[in-house]
Formats: C-alpha cells, structure tokens, sequence
C-alpha cells in the first residue's frame, strides 16, 4: 500500500525529512513534465529558436548545412520591397477585417434571437454549427465547386435573379479574396453564435426586470444591460478570431494557391511557399517572424483593452 | 407569470402573443440554419451525381441518376481505374496518427499539468511562462525547422514525423493546469495520507475527478489531428503514407484522377467521422468546443 517513494515518516520532522520531502517533490516533479517538456523542446521551443537565427540567414536545405550563409538584416531589408509580402500582410489584414466583424456580429445576432427559448434550438444549434468542425480541406472542396465560375450554383442563382455580370470568384483577382472572406464567415459563424449563447445565458434576469421596470425598450436593454455584461465573451471572440485569422492556409494553400496573381496571398501561405516552393528557408523564416510579431502584438494589444475595458471576470 | 386581472381578458392573451413571438423566430432561425447547411447538401447530392449532371443547367439538389461510382473510385475499389493514393489508404494513416495523437497529450498533459499546478519545483513558473508563451505561435513559425529536424532524425516522410510532435498539446497542458488547480487539496492530503505517491494522487484523485474535461481534451486533440493539413504537407511527400485531408488536398489540387464526383465524395468521406461524432454527441461535443474555448486552428 504504502509505496516506497515516500519517505517511512509522513508527518514531517523538524529539519531532515522535510529537506528529503522537498527534494523528492523536485525530483517527480521534473519526471513528470520531463515527457511533456521533451517532445515540447525538439518540436516546438527549438524549432521556435532556430527560425529565429535562421531569419538571418540565407539557405536552401537541400545543398547541406554548410550552405547557410548568415546575411545579417538583409532579409529583414527585403520585406518592404518584397511585393508579395507587402500584398501578404495587406490581404492578411483584409481577410481579418472581412471575417472577425461579421461572424461577431451575425454570431451575436443569432445568439440573441436563440436566445428566446425558440423550439427545436438544439437543431439550429447542431446547424449552425456544423460548417465550424468540419476541415478547411472539406470546406474547401466544397465551396469549391459552389463557386464555380461557370455552372456552380452560387452563379446560377445569380444568374437566375438577373445578374448579367457574373463574377469570377476564384479565378478573378477582384473576387477571390471576396470568396474566401464568405467562406470564413460561413465557418465561424457557428461557433461564435454558440459561445454567445452561453455567455447570455450568465446574463442575470434581475438586471432585464429592473430595467424594464425603468422603462427600457429592447434596443436600450440591449445596449444597457445585454452588451456591457458580455463583453468578456466579446473580447474573447474578437482575440481568437482575430490570430485565427491572422493564420489563414489550408483554404488558400488547395484553392487559389496565393493567386490569382497575388490577391490571395496571405503571410502563412507567403511562409509555406517561400520555404517549400522556392527553397529560400531563410527568407522563410523572416516571414515566419514577421507574422509572429503581428499575432504578438495584436494579442497584446487586445489583452490590454481587455483589461481596460471589461469590468467583469470572464464567465467561464 | 400568472397576472390575474379583474379587467376584461384581452383577446390575445400574453401567452399566445409569445408564443407567436417564438414561433416566428423558430421559422427565421430554420431558414438561416438550411442556409448554413445547404452547402453540405449541395456536396452530398454533387457526389451522388453522374459527373456531367453535377453543373447542368438549371442546377438542381437532387440526382438525376444516383450513383455511387464516385465513392468505388475514391475508395480504392474501382479496379479500372487504380488512384495514386485512395480513401482507404488515407483513412488508415489518418487512425495511425491520431490515435497516439490523442492519447500521447492526455497522459504527457496530465503528468505535466499535475506536476505545474501542485508540485514545487525550482524553474516551475518560468518553465510553464515560456510555455504559455508559445501558445501563440502560428504554426508557420515552427515548419521549417520541424521539416529540418524529421529529416535529421530520419523520420521524413514516415507517419513518425506526424506522431512524435503531437505527442504533447501544450494548450491541453495549460486547460488541465487550470483544473487541477481547482481540486480540492482535501482530496489530495487524504490520499497522500494514505501513503499514496504522487503518482498514486494523479491515478487515484486526480484523473477520476477530471473527467470531463479529459473527455472534452481528447475531443479537441481528435479533431486537431484528423483535420491536420499543414504539418502532414511539410512532412509527407509519398502518397502512400498522405492521410486523410492531404489526399482531399490531392483531389482538390490535381482533379483529373477523380474530377468533381469524386472530389464531392471525397469530402463527404473525410468529413463523415466528424460529423456523426458531432450529431450522436451534440451536448458533450458543443460543451467541450465552450469548454475549451478554442476549436482547432
């Protein structure tokens, strides 16, 4: 019963056992995050580490480590004149000011209407839903042929309501960043509805019926009551939506390949094409620090308007 | 909310009147939910469809002649006409990866976890710090090196190289801090009264009384490998070992071998896993995502 990893006293003696219990607890301690803390360092701090210094490098990996030229800040130097990566962070940002608005909003928007105690909620809910767990390359495969220039349904009901001027979604520069801006709303729409949900429903009744009470019209308690008491779950949205954002691939990587020309280029594509279709890993690794810098800052500057702004711990 | 009035009863009393209310909501939240779905029908009905009815003029959500040839093709079961790589194959690389892929961060999360938040040790806060830090790379960060690294170790190209990263989770490591924070240290002591070791603690109290959110982490890790894109791209170059998404990828990207039917059935086949998980568990499934905040990048 009594297993032999602990000392033969459990009640600690003044001095000696207590040194003996303090040092085995160090010792478990590092046994047990050793595994964690293994795979943690190889695959993630190291690799994290390594794009750093490599970002000042020149390197194509094929040729061998002694290839890698150091070139100082000459990548760093590269970035404001590369086009593709100014068009990279441009169509980044677009995609994220596309995207995190409207699934905030629409997902707030259904979450109050749901909100009602409506019938049959839990199968809105499981359809409201499903788009958010299913993959990017399925998402991508199916609005895929949804858009389809020529015959897809999306441009036969355009065409059916009167639209001469079809568009030309994922083959026309103009549309394509358009397509994928819908299909990212399309895919978090769901969750953000639900997550809403669950922050209304801490919402405590008592608050409504004084303002009621008080003469409050649905857009007042909406705007009084409703909006201040959610907004942790608000803040919540808008930090994850935006770095999920922020790292958009799998649609562009399958459906337009960063084209036509470079409107869909988004930094993470930018990353993955720098270093594994053209070979420059260093460069790569200079986008790769550029974007992290973007998604550090912006986490930081979320975080500090959360603190600021919501008054209330988060409902969790 | 009985109001009792000694005035004459309106004719619409405030029981109908909400009723109505619910019901015109009820219709307006069904037509936006078919809106949502409508996608996934359109792809069930396409991969049932000859390949020329898929586009055909005026479109229409129900096969002409159903078939089920695209999914013989995708399948690997159409002896005609052999794919690089089929379904079939990718369905069995994708189990291989995700089962360690779930199991490796439960157990390597909750020693971790148990060993952050109740254990004392010297570098434990700057330790976990540095591991909260990374939580937010992006995975872009870490692509090349790990691609640098699986060749040095021999693993590229082999399934290895999609298991051994994912064998921890640090966010699952994070969540299961936070809730082993919240056990009850009663709970603890009496064990450890009872002369059980620290292992013995996280047998006996700790895993029993995390239920569901391990249940909840498993979920999340589940769907995190079988939807992985980006890594198996940077990793696996031979179609025998792509797995599930990068063989949809394949269709995607080079669609003469299965042309639109197959590609529709080829996402109807990836998703289907998820999917039915997700209709026959509703409430654990929609209570894990809230759960742990965050789906799946």
């Amino acid at each position: 019963m009594a297993s032999s990893v602990v000392s033969p006293v459990e009640i600690p003696k003044p001095q000696t056992n207590k040194g003996r219990l303090r040092l085995r607890e160090t010792l478990v301690g590092y046994m047990f995050i050793a595994p964690n803390m293994l795979v943690f360092a190889i695959w993630v701090l190291f690799p994290v580490l390594f794009t750093f210094l490599l970002s000042f490098a020149e390197w194509d990996f094929i040729t061998g480590l002694d290839a890698i030229e150091f070139v100082g800040l000459e990548n760093y130097a590269e970035l404001p004149n590369d086009i593709w990566f100014v068009d990279s962070v441009k169509n980044t940002f677009l995609f994220t000011l596309g995207v995190v608005p409207a699934q905030i909003a629409l997902g707030l928007l259904f979450a109050l209407i749901m909100n009602n105690q409506i019938y049959v909620a839990p199968a809105i809910r499981a359809m409201l839903f499903m788009p958010y767990i299913t993959s990017p390359i399925a998402v991508a495969a199916v609005w895929l042929s949804l858009f389809n220039p020529r015959g897809g349904p999306i441009n036969q009901f355009l065409y059916q309501i009167g639209i001469q001027d079809l568009p030309g979604w994922l083959a026309s520069s103009d549309w394509a960043l358009v397509a994928l801006i819908i299909i990212g709303i399309w895919s978090g729409l769901g969750y953000n509805a639900l997550i809403f949900i669950a922050g209304l429903q801490s919402v405590p009744d008592e608050l409504y019926e004084s303002a009621e009470i008080d003469g409050a019209g649905l857009w007042a308690k909406f705007w009084n009551v409703t909006f201040p008491m959610i907004s942790p779950t608000t803040f919540f949205l808008l930090i994850t939506g935006v770095i999920s954002s922020f790292r958009v691939f799998e649609l562009v990587a399958v459906m337009t390949q960063g084209g036509p020309g470079t409107s869909t280029t988004v930094l993470a594509y930018h990353v993955y094409r720098t270093g594994f279709v053209f070979y420059r890993m260093g460069y790569a690794s200079t986008i790769a620090v550029a974007l992290l810098v973007i998604v550090f800052i912006f986490t930081l500057i979320q975080w500090y308007l959360n603190q600021r702004y919501t008054r209330f711990m988060r409902p969790d | 909310m009985a109001s009792i009035k000694t005035q004459t009863i309106p004719a619409w009393s405030e029981n109908m009147k909400s009723k109505l209310v619910k019901m015109t909501l009820t219709i307006v939240m069904l037509m936006i939910g078919v809106l949502m779905i409508i996608p996934f029908l359109w792809t069930i009905s396409a991969s049932l469809k000859q390949e020329r009815d898929i586009f055909s003029f005026p479109i229409s959500l129900l096969p002409d002649n159903p078939t089920l040839d695209a999914y013989e093709l995708v399948l690997g079961l159409n002896e005609e006409r052999a794919l690089t790589v089929s379904m079939t194959r990718a369905y069995i690389n994708s189990i291989i990866v995700v089962i360690p892929g779930v199991l490796g961060p439960l157990v390597t999360g909750t020693l971790a976890a148990y060993a952050f938040a109740r254990l004392r040790f010297p570098g434990r806060e700057t330790l976990f710090l540095i591991y909260l830090a990374t939580m937010i790379v992006p995975i872009q960060v870490l692509i090349v090196p790990r691609f640098m690294i699986a060749n040095w170790l021999g693993i590229y190209n082999t399934l290895w190289a999609l298991i051994f990263p994912n064998l921890t989770i640090a966010y699952a490591t994070f969540l299961l801090r936070q809730s082993f924070m919240s056990i009850p240290q009663d709970l603890i002591d009496a064990a450890r009264i009872d002369g059980a070791s620290h292992w013995g603690v996280v047998r006996h109290v700790v895993v029993p009384a995390s239920g569901p959110i391990l249940a909840a982490l498993a979920l999340l890790a589940f769907i995190w490998r079988w939807n992985d894109f980006t890594m198996p791209l940077i990793m696996i170059t031979r179609p025998e070992n792509y797995t599930v998404p990068l063989v949809l990828g394949e269709f995607i990207m080079s669609p003469y071998e299965v042309r639109w039917a197959g590609l529709m059935a080829g996402a109807v086949i990836s998703t289907a896993p998820l999917i039915l998980i997700f209709l026959f568990t509703q409430r654990f499934f929609v209570r894990s995502m809230i759960h742990t905040g965050l789906k799946g990048v």
